[in-house]
């Protein structure tokens, strides 16, 4: 028998179950990156749902709140268009019973639009 | 490489040659907590680069042998501290037999004994060897038959002494 078959038969000493487990568990979930994960098709369909009813929500909440005590459309757009010559009034902060009478005037008449 | 098909690919490795890379790591670390920990932490080095090199098997044997290094040094002590070697070899094996084992590579030089196990234990070519310790095919060839010469001449000293009267 020669050096490297006497080296060769002699019994190694073997790693320890506790080195497998550790290894197993580091190859055996791989974690993933958030970016990097997969997202099964019904994941996406219900966020796709969700993301849906929450913007229907908002197009109906928010222009309801907004016009809550808006005027007639005329009215507003010759307050915005032509603010000067009239006594500004803010509709959507105050109710239309208090605007002054030359506002509601000028907003009856529509002549602001003719002006243009 | 998709992070599932380097850790089968890692799993498969480990499952094939975790012995070799347990002893290479032992012969080195000296103690067999340090040599896993040396082992676990090569594994855990090519996860988190991601991208294993074609040849998996030299560089992770160079991963284990620069972890078990690294061990060797958090832990202060030098790679001549370790005189025993037959903490490399099963107790079942004869003690008769591994202390002679152990005597041998004992009387190794640090490199030749780590090509000695590489060789042996490991089963890497010359080449790989080489890829491993960062030396050349040809020195590492003609090293490694120098250390067999070594052991043959230890093998036949106690039988010159046996024939002397």
């Amino acid at each position: 028998m020669n050096e490297e078959d006497f080296l060769r038969q002699l019994p190694l000493r073997q790693p320890s179950e506790m080195l497998d487990r550790r290894i197993g568990r580091m190859l055996g979930s791989p974690r993933q990156g958030v970016m990097a994960r997969r997202i099964s098709l019904w994941q996406c369909a219900a966020a796709c749902a969700v993301c849906a009813v929450m913007a229907f929500a908002a197009g109906v909440l928010l222009p309801a709140r907004a016009r809550q005590h808006a005027p007639v459309s005329e009215v507003r757009w010759v307050l915005q268009t032509q603010p000067q010559p009239f006594n500004v009034y803010d509709w959507t902060q105050y109710p239309k019973s208090m605007a002054p009478d030359s506002v509601l005037q000028a907003a009856n008449t529509g002549l602001e639009q003719t002006e243009l | 490489m998709p992070r599932g098909r380097l850790n089968a690919q890692l799993a498969e490795f480990y499952t094939a040659h975790r012995q070799e890379l347990f002893s290479y790591a032992l012969s080195i670390a000296g103690s067999p907590v340090s040599a896993e920990d040396a082992v676990a932490e090569a594994f855990a080095n090519v996860l988190q680069n991601g991208r294993p090199p074609s040849d998996l098997r030299p560089y992770l044997f160079r991963c284990v042998r620069n972890a078990a290094i690294d061990a060797l040094r958090r832990e202060g002590r030098e790679r001549k501290a370790l005189a025993n070697y037959a903490v490399l070899y099963d107790e079942c094996c004869e003690p008769g037999a591994r202390d002679t084992a152990a005597d041998w590579l004992a009387c190794l030089a640090d490199n030749e004994r780590e090509w000695v196990v590489l060789k042996i234990y490991a089963g890497l070519t010359f080449k790989e060897i080489g890829e491993v310790c960062g030396a050349p095919q040809g020195t590492v060839a003609s090293s490694y038959w120098r250390c067999i010469q070594k052991l043959r001449a230890l093998l036949s000293q106690p039988a010159r002494q046996e024939n002397q009267p």
